[in-house]
Protein backbone atom coordinates (compact mmCIF):
# COMPACT_ATOMS: atom_id res chain seq x y z
CA UNK A 1 0.00 0.00 0.00
CA UNK A 2 1.59 3.25 -1.15
CA UNK A 3 1.49 6.51 0.80
CA UNK A 4 -1.05 7.81 -1.72
CA UNK A 5 -3.29 4.76 -1.19
CA UNK A 6 -3.03 5.20 2.58
CA UNK A 7 -3.93 8.85 2.14
CA UNK A 8 -6.94 8.03 -0.12
CA UNK A 9 -8.21 5.34 2.24
CA UNK A 10 -7.70 7.60 5.26
CA UNK A 11 -9.81 10.27 3.61
CA UNK A 12 -12.57 7.75 2.81
CA UNK A 13 -12.50 6.51 6.41
CA UNK A 14 -12.61 10.05 7.79
CA UNK A 15 -15.52 10.78 5.43
CA UNK A 16 -17.43 7.67 6.53
CA UNK A 17 -17.07 8.58 10.21
CA UNK A 18 -17.97 12.23 9.63
CA UNK A 19 -21.05 11.29 7.58
CA UNK A 20 -22.22 8.90 10.28
CA UNK A 21 -21.64 11.40 13.09
CA UNK A 22 -23.33 14.26 11.24
CA UNK A 23 -26.29 11.99 10.51
CA UNK A 24 -26.63 11.10 14.18
CA UNK A 25 -26.26 14.74 15.26
CA UNK A 26 -28.95 15.68 12.77
CA UNK A 27 -31.25 13.17 14.47
CA UNK A 28 -30.49 14.72 17.87
CA UNK A 29 -31.24 18.20 16.52
CA UNK A 30 -34.44 16.91 14.88
CA UNK A 31 -35.67 15.47 18.18
CA UNK A 32 -34.89 18.71 20.05
CA UNK A 33 -36.58 20.67 17.25
CA UNK A 34 -39.74 18.53 17.42
CA UNK A 35 -39.77 18.61 21.22
CA UNK A 36 -39.46 22.40 21.19
CA UNK A 37 -42.25 22.44 18.63
CA UNK A 38 -44.41 20.31 20.91
CA UNK A 39 -43.85 22.84 23.70
CA UNK A 40 -44.99 25.54 21.31
CA UNK A 41 -48.11 23.50 20.49
CA UNK A 42 -48.87 23.12 24.21
CA UNK A 43 -48.44 26.86 24.82
CA UNK A 44 -50.74 27.60 21.91
CA UNK A 45 -53.24 25.16 23.36
CA UNK A 46 -52.91 26.87 26.79
CA UNK A 47 -53.69 30.21 25.13
CA UNK A 48 -57.00 28.77 24.03
CA UNK A 49 -57.87 27.84 27.62
CA UNK A 50 -56.61 24.24 27.81
CA UNK A 51 -54.22 23.98 30.79
CA UNK A 52 -50.84 22.31 30.30
CA UNK A 53 -50.20 19.56 32.86
CA UNK A 54 -47.05 20.14 34.95
CA UNK A 55 -45.82 16.56 34.34
CA UNK A 56 -46.08 17.08 30.58
CA UNK A 57 -43.82 20.12 30.81
CA UNK A 58 -41.39 18.15 33.01
CA UNK A 59 -41.22 15.29 30.50
CA UNK A 60 -40.47 17.76 27.68
CA UNK A 61 -37.67 19.41 29.67
CA UNK A 62 -36.23 15.96 30.49
CA UNK A 63 -36.39 14.89 26.86
CA UNK A 64 -34.49 18.00 25.73
CA UNK A 65 -31.87 17.42 28.45
CA UNK A 66 -31.39 13.77 27.40
CA UNK A 67 -30.92 14.71 23.75
CA UNK A 68 -28.58 17.60 24.62
CA UNK A 69 -26.39 15.19 26.64
CA UNK A 70 -26.44 12.74 23.73
CA UNK A 71 -25.36 15.51 21.34
CA UNK A 72 -22.52 16.58 23.64
CA UNK A 73 -21.28 12.97 23.87
CA UNK A 74 -21.32 12.62 20.08
CA UNK A 75 -19.39 15.88 19.64
CA UNK A 76 -16.78 14.85 22.25
CA UNK A 77 -16.27 11.50 20.50
CA UNK A 78 -15.88 13.21 17.11
CA UNK A 79 -13.48 15.76 18.59
CA UNK A 80 -11.30 13.01 20.10
CA UNK A 81 -11.30 11.20 16.76
CA UNK A 82 -10.46 14.40 14.82
CA UNK A 83 -7.44 15.03 17.06
CA UNK A 84 -6.07 11.54 16.39
CA UNK A 85 -4.45 12.94 13.22
CA UNK A 86 -2.52 15.62 15.17
CA UNK A 87 0.73 13.67 15.57
CA UNK A 88 2.12 10.76 13.55
CA UNK A 89 3.28 8.66 16.48
CA UNK A 90 2.59 9.39 20.12
CA UNK A 91 1.78 7.77 23.42
CA UNK A 92 -1.95 7.13 23.72
CA UNK A 93 -4.31 5.47 26.14
CA UNK A 94 -5.30 2.57 23.92
CA UNK A 95 -8.37 1.84 26.06
CA UNK A 96 -9.72 5.35 25.58
CA UNK A 97 -8.93 5.31 21.84
CA UNK A 98 -10.56 1.91 21.27
CA UNK A 99 -13.59 2.70 23.42
CA UNK A 100 -14.11 5.98 21.56
CA UNK A 101 -13.65 4.22 18.22
CA UNK A 102 -16.14 1.46 19.14
CA UNK A 103 -18.76 4.04 20.12
CA UNK A 104 -18.21 5.97 16.87
CA UNK A 105 -18.61 2.76 14.87
CA UNK A 106 -21.77 1.66 16.68
CA UNK A 107 -24.15 3.62 14.44
CA UNK A 108 -22.66 2.03 11.29
CA UNK A 109 -22.76 -1.39 12.97
CA UNK A 110 -26.39 -0.92 14.05
CA UNK A 111 -27.43 -0.56 10.40
CA UNK A 112 -26.31 -4.18 10.00
CA UNK A 113 -27.94 -5.30 13.29
CA UNK A 114 -24.52 -5.62 14.94
CA UNK A 115 -23.72 -4.51 18.48
CA UNK A 116 -20.05 -3.81 19.20
CA UNK A 117 -19.17 -5.11 22.66
CA UNK A 118 -15.87 -3.70 23.89
CA UNK A 119 -14.11 -5.01 26.99
CA UNK A 120 -10.84 -3.90 28.52
CA UNK A 121 -8.62 -5.48 31.16
CA UNK A 122 -7.69 -2.04 32.54
CA UNK A 123 -8.94 1.55 32.45
CA UNK A 124 -5.73 2.95 31.06
CA UNK A 125 -3.04 1.24 28.95
CA UNK A 126 -0.41 3.44 27.38
CA UNK A 127 1.20 2.46 24.06
CA UNK A 128 3.18 4.16 21.33
CA UNK A 129 1.29 4.15 18.05
CA UNK A 130 0.04 6.19 15.15
CA UNK A 131 -3.45 6.77 16.58
CA UNK A 132 -5.20 7.59 13.32
CA UNK A 133 -3.70 4.66 11.40
CA UNK A 134 -4.59 2.35 14.28
CA UNK A 135 -8.20 3.56 14.03
CA UNK A 136 -8.06 2.99 10.26
CA UNK A 137 -6.74 -0.52 10.87
CA UNK A 138 -9.50 -1.26 13.40
CA UNK A 139 -12.02 0.12 10.90
CA UNK A 140 -10.83 -2.33 8.20
CA UNK A 141 -11.05 -5.23 10.64
CA UNK A 142 -14.50 -4.32 11.95
CA UNK A 143 -15.94 -3.24 8.60
CA UNK A 144 -15.22 -6.64 7.06
CA UNK A 145 -17.84 -8.05 9.47
CA UNK A 146 -20.45 -5.40 8.53
CA UNK A 147 -22.60 -7.68 6.41
CA UNK A 148 -26.37 -7.85 6.82
CA UNK A 149 -27.59 -10.45 9.28
CA UNK A 150 -31.21 -11.47 9.81
CA UNK A 151 -30.75 -11.66 13.56
CA UNK A 152 -28.88 -9.39 15.93
CA UNK A 153 -25.18 -10.14 16.41
CA UNK A 154 -22.55 -9.07 18.88
CA UNK A 155 -19.04 -8.24 17.68
CA UNK A 156 -16.44 -8.50 20.45
CA UNK A 157 -13.51 -6.17 20.73
CA UNK A 158 -11.08 -6.80 23.59
CA UNK A 159 -7.90 -5.30 24.95
CA UNK A 160 -5.75 -7.47 27.19
CA UNK A 161 -2.51 -6.52 28.87
CA UNK A 162 0.11 -8.93 30.10
CA UNK A 163 3.49 -8.03 31.63
CA UNK A 164 5.17 -7.31 28.31
CA UNK A 165 2.41 -7.13 25.71
CA UNK A 166 -0.78 -5.34 24.87
CA UNK A 167 -3.15 -7.28 22.65
CA UNK A 168 -6.23 -6.04 20.81
CA UNK A 169 -8.63 -8.75 19.68
CA UNK A 170 -11.27 -8.00 17.04
CA UNK A 171 -13.83 -10.71 16.42
CA UNK A 172 -14.49 -11.91 12.87
CA UNK A 173 -18.19 -12.65 12.57
CA UNK A 174 -19.29 -15.86 10.82
CA UNK A 175 -19.68 -15.52 7.04
CA UNK A 176 -17.69 -12.27 7.05
CA UNK A 177 -15.03 -12.01 4.37
CA UNK A 178 -11.50 -11.50 5.62
CA UNK A 179 -10.03 -8.09 4.80
CA UNK A 180 -7.07 -7.95 2.43
CA UNK A 181 -4.20 -9.20 4.59
CA UNK A 182 -1.48 -7.22 2.79
CA UNK A 183 -3.32 -3.97 3.62
CA UNK A 184 -3.81 -5.01 7.23
CA UNK A 185 -0.14 -5.95 7.64
CA UNK A 186 0.97 -2.67 6.09
CA UNK A 187 -1.28 -0.65 8.40
CA UNK A 188 -0.24 -2.71 11.42
CA UNK A 189 3.41 -1.94 10.65
CA UNK A 190 2.66 1.78 10.43
CA UNK A 191 0.66 1.62 13.68
CA UNK A 192 3.67 -0.06 15.40
CA UNK A 193 2.04 -3.45 16.03
CA UNK A 194 2.08 -6.95 14.60
CA UNK A 195 -0.94 -8.72 13.14
CA UNK A 196 -2.13 -12.32 13.11
CA UNK A 197 -5.32 -14.35 13.24
CA UNK A 198 -6.15 -16.52 16.23
CA UNK A 199 -8.87 -18.83 17.52
CA UNK A 200 -10.31 -18.35 21.01
CA UNK A 201 -13.32 -20.29 22.36
CA UNK A 202 -14.05 -21.39 18.76
CA UNK A 203 -14.25 -17.75 17.63
CA UNK A 204 -11.90 -16.30 15.01
CA UNK A 205 -10.19 -13.10 16.14
CA UNK A 206 -7.86 -10.67 14.42
CA UNK A 207 -5.03 -9.97 16.85
CA UNK A 208 -2.94 -6.82 17.07
CA UNK A 209 0.08 -7.12 19.32
CA UNK A 210 2.00 -4.13 20.74
CA UNK B 1 -65.17 13.57 7.26
CA UNK B 2 -62.75 10.87 8.48
CA UNK B 3 -59.48 12.01 9.97
CA UNK B 4 -56.26 11.45 7.99
CA UNK B 5 -54.25 8.46 9.29
CA UNK B 6 -50.49 8.58 9.05
CA UNK B 7 -47.69 6.15 9.93
CA UNK B 8 -44.27 7.59 10.84
CA UNK B 9 -41.32 5.18 10.58
CA UNK B 10 -37.84 5.89 11.99
CA UNK B 11 -35.51 4.01 14.33
CA UNK B 12 -35.28 7.21 16.40
CA UNK B 13 -38.30 6.41 18.57
CA UNK B 14 -38.35 9.79 20.35
CA UNK B 15 -38.51 11.55 16.99
CA UNK B 16 -41.51 9.71 15.60
CA UNK B 17 -43.52 9.68 18.85
CA UNK B 18 -43.03 13.46 19.24
CA UNK B 19 -43.93 14.09 15.60
CA UNK B 20 -46.99 11.87 16.02
CA UNK B 21 -48.09 13.87 19.05
CA UNK B 22 -47.70 17.12 17.12
CA UNK B 23 -49.70 15.77 14.18
CA UNK B 24 -52.50 14.85 16.61
CA UNK B 25 -52.65 18.56 17.58
CA UNK B 26 -53.31 19.20 13.88
CA UNK B 27 -56.17 16.73 13.73
CA UNK B 28 -54.20 13.96 12.05
CA UNK B 29 -54.25 10.49 13.58
CA UNK B 30 -50.59 9.48 13.73
CA UNK B 31 -49.01 6.17 14.58
CA UNK B 32 -45.31 5.33 14.77
CA UNK B 33 -42.98 2.38 14.14
CA UNK B 34 -39.26 2.08 14.95
CA UNK B 35 -38.31 -0.72 12.56
CA UNK B 36 -39.09 -1.94 9.08
CA UNK B 37 -40.74 -5.10 10.38
CA UNK B 38 -42.96 -3.16 12.81
CA UNK B 39 -43.89 -0.77 10.00
CA UNK B 40 -44.92 -3.59 7.67
CA UNK B 41 -47.00 -5.25 10.41
CA UNK B 42 -48.77 -1.96 11.13
CA UNK B 43 -49.38 -1.19 7.44
CA UNK B 44 -50.94 -4.63 6.97
CA UNK B 45 -53.16 -4.19 10.03
CA UNK B 46 -54.29 -0.56 9.68
CA UNK B 47 -55.79 1.59 6.93
CA UNK B 48 -53.21 4.40 6.71
CA UNK B 49 -53.59 7.23 4.20
CA UNK B 50 -49.90 8.20 4.12
CA UNK B 51 -46.57 6.67 5.22
CA UNK B 52 -43.54 8.76 6.18
CA UNK B 53 -40.38 6.70 6.41
CA UNK B 54 -36.64 7.09 7.01
CA UNK B 55 -34.32 5.31 4.60
CA UNK B 56 -31.62 4.25 7.05
CA UNK B 57 -32.81 1.78 9.63
CA UNK B 58 -31.19 -1.26 11.24
CA UNK B 59 -32.14 -4.63 9.86
CA UNK B 60 -34.75 -4.20 7.14
CA UNK B 61 -33.83 -0.90 5.46
CA UNK B 62 -36.31 1.82 4.56
CA UNK B 63 -35.76 1.00 0.88
CA UNK B 64 -36.79 -2.63 1.45
CA UNK B 65 -39.88 -1.57 3.39
CA UNK B 66 -40.85 0.91 0.66
CA UNK B 67 -40.50 -1.75 -2.05
CA UNK B 68 -42.67 -4.19 -0.08
CA UNK B 69 -45.35 -1.61 0.70
CA UNK B 70 -45.44 -0.44 -2.92
CA UNK B 71 -45.89 -4.04 -4.07
CA UNK B 72 -48.74 -4.72 -1.65
CA UNK B 73 -50.33 -1.25 -1.61
CA UNK B 74 -49.35 0.48 -4.88
CA UNK B 75 -51.63 3.51 -4.27
CA UNK B 76 -50.44 4.27 -0.74
CA UNK B 77 -48.47 7.57 -0.79
CA UNK B 78 -44.99 7.38 0.73
CA UNK B 79 -42.77 10.25 1.84
CA UNK B 80 -39.09 9.75 2.53
CA UNK B 81 -37.38 11.39 5.52
CA UNK B 82 -33.71 12.01 4.84
CA UNK B 83 -30.94 13.08 7.16
CA UNK B 84 -29.13 15.28 4.68
CA UNK B 85 -31.41 17.00 2.24
CA UNK B 86 -31.44 15.12 -1.01
CA UNK B 87 -28.32 13.12 -0.28
CA UNK B 88 -29.11 9.47 0.34
CA UNK B 89 -25.54 8.50 1.23
CA UNK B 90 -25.21 6.36 -1.89
CA UNK B 91 -28.43 4.43 -1.24
CA UNK B 92 -30.53 3.60 -4.25
CA UNK B 93 -33.75 5.64 -4.28
CA UNK B 94 -36.71 3.27 -4.34
CA UNK B 95 -39.38 4.19 -6.91
CA UNK B 96 -42.82 5.41 -5.89
CA UNK B 97 -41.77 8.12 -3.45
CA UNK B 98 -44.02 11.19 -3.49
CA UNK B 99 -41.46 13.58 -2.01
CA UNK B 100 -38.36 13.92 0.18
CA UNK B 101 -38.48 15.58 3.58
CA UNK B 102 -35.07 16.71 4.88
CA UNK B 103 -34.70 16.53 8.66
CA UNK B 104 -35.38 18.51 10.80
CA UNK B 105 -38.89 18.50 9.33
CA UNK B 106 -41.15 21.50 9.88
CA UNK B 107 -44.43 20.02 11.07
CA UNK B 108 -46.65 22.48 9.22
CA UNK B 109 -44.76 21.79 5.98
CA UNK B 110 -45.36 18.08 6.57
CA UNK B 111 -49.08 18.66 7.15
CA UNK B 112 -49.29 20.67 3.91
CA UNK B 113 -47.52 17.88 2.01
CA UNK B 114 -49.82 15.22 3.46
CA UNK B 115 -52.96 17.21 2.70
CA UNK B 116 -51.61 18.09 -0.76
CA UNK B 117 -50.98 14.50 -1.83
CA UNK B 118 -54.36 13.33 -0.51
CA UNK B 119 -56.19 16.19 -2.22
CA UNK B 120 -54.45 15.33 -5.49
CA UNK B 121 -55.34 11.66 -5.10
CA UNK B 122 -59.02 12.47 -4.46
CA UNK B 123 -59.02 14.71 -7.54
CA UNK B 124 -57.38 12.02 -9.68
CA UNK B 125 -59.91 9.44 -8.50
CA UNK B 126 -62.81 11.74 -9.42
CA UNK B 127 -61.41 12.15 -12.97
Amino acid sequence: MSDKEICDNSLKFFGAVTASVSHELNNVISIIDQTGGLLDDLLYSADTGKPVPQEKLRSIVDKIAVQTDRGVRIIKRMNYFAHSVDEAVKQVNIVQLTDNFARLMQRLASQKKIEIVASFSADSIQINTNPFLLELLLYYLIKSSFISYNTERKLRLEINQSSSKVIILVEKLPDAEAPEISIIEELAGRAKCSFDITLKDMIVYYRLKF
Amino acid sequence: MDKIRVLLVDDEGELVTTMAERLEYRDIVADSAISGVEALNKVRANPYDVIIIDLKMPGMSGAEVIRTIKKEYPDLPLFLMTGHGFSLDGEEIPPGIVDYLPKPIKIDVLVEKIQGVLKKRTKDHKI
